[in-house]
């Protein structure tokens, strides 16, 4: 996202918001799915989290990563609406997502789902069908009608590209 | 393993010197997921940009009041309270003076700990600000939870852990007119929704 978006994000400009939530909305909703695990629960998590990255803009530094700030602020918001949601005697430390062992993973679900929504919507469904849904090369042609060595170049295209996006988290 | 031969073990997970798979697998894992793949609904973005269009910049004349009570502090707390509260009026430009403020102190539990609220009405609900300084992070196995508190009850208005710095924005759906005390408890994770005894900040909103 460029500094200048960032700039007019940080004064409120609505179509500077707009392009932050086209950017990171998919990837905010990915967050709240991760810890909540329900679509209307995810939902009015990520409405919330976008309204409190509103009033909260002005606060924001454009000389630093935007994807960060607005993580933080998707995850603080589904843990309470986790801790609201979840039965209070059912509620451990052990399954708290504020502590578990799948705290790594939200953050890596965030990363992965930004690289995703970064890539061409063409290399985006190759590596969908593949992965998700579990389709050969061949069967991706079927489902997709195009020939087995254009799918077979466009998922090596699309996991290359997906790798370079993701190259900070093989390094830590 | 160089680039292609990663690139091809994120493809298919086979082959190449495995030195460093761990990570690939895991991102292998993540692509396999259905909240990876998750869509929001179509028209959550309008239903965001209502809410916004409906809180203007500042909305909250200043309904600066006397304080009605400083339930559970010491007199050393309450001094302080008065002190920060005091700093901060006369600190405050006019631009600043749409915001609800309330200035806070620690309890005997938290004597280090200073801090103040600043509270906007929006059509949403109150959204509060926390500037905390001098509490710990709160201890694994807990966290800190803010109250809207009025005698005898309270209102929940979010929960943190302050294991990093950032800012804390929580929000309330019940007027601070109705519950004038600030205050910030201790809980225990799986301890129950109610507020703890364990009460580290307080504040009341200071009058003119």
């Amino acid at each position: 996202m460029d500094r200048e978006t960032l700039e007019r994000f940080r004064t409120g400009d609505e179509t500077a918001f707009k392009a932050v939530y086209q950017r990171y909305g998919g990837a905010v909703y990915t967050v709240a799915m991760s810890i909540l695990g329900d679509p209307g629960l995810a939902a009015d998590a990520t409405q919330i989290t976008f309204v409190k990255a509103w009033r909260a803009a002005s606060t924001y530094d454009p000389d630093r990563e935007l994807a960060p700030w607005i993580y933080a602020i998707a995850r603080r918001t589904a843990i309470d609406i986790y801790r609201k949601q979840k039965p209070s005697a059912a509620l451990s430390e052990a399954d708290d997502p504020a502590y578990g062992p799948g705290l790594e993973d939200v953050w890596e679900a965030f990363e992965v789902r930004l690289a995703l929504d970064s890539i061409s919507d063409d290399e985006r469904e190759v590596i969908r069908l593949s992965h998700f849904e579990g389709l050969s090369h061949a069967e991706i042609a079927e489902r997709l009608g195009i020939p087995l060595g254009t799918v077979k170049s466009r998922s090596h295209r699309a996991h290359r590209h997906l790798l370079e996006l993701l190259e900070h988290l093989l390094e830590t | 393993m160089n680039t292609e031969e990663r690139t091809s073990y994120l493809e298919t997970g086979a082959g190449g010197n495995l030195e460093g798979a761990d990570r690939l697998d895991r991102i292998r894992s993540l692509l396999g997921r259905a909240e990876t793949w998750a869509e929001p609904p179509a028209g959550l973005l309008e239903d965001i940009l209502e809410a916004t269009d409906r809180e203007p910049a500042r909305v909250m004349p200043a309904p600066r009041r006397r304080p009605r009570y400083l339930p559970g502090l010491s007199i050393a707390a309450v001094l302080a309270i008065v002190l920060v509260g005091l700093i901060l009026f006369l600190d405050q430009g006019p631009a600043e003076q749409d915001d609800m403020v309330v200035a806070l102190a620690g309890t005997e539990l938290a004597p280090g700990a200073r801090g103040e609220a600043r509270i906007d009405e929006t059509p949403a609900g109150w959204y509060i600000r926390l500037q905390v300084d001098g509490l710990p992070p709160a201890p694994e196995g807990s966290y800190y939870e803010g109250w809207l508190w009025r005698e005898g009850e309270g209102v929940s208005i979010g929960t943190f852990h302050l294991r990093s710095s950032e800012p804390i924005a929580l929000w309330s759906g019940v007027s601070p007119d109705e519950y004038p005390v600030v205050r910030i408890t201790l809980q225990d994770v799986g301890g129950g929704p109610a507020a703890s005894e364990r009460v580290m900040m307080a504040g009341t909103i200071l009058g003119d």
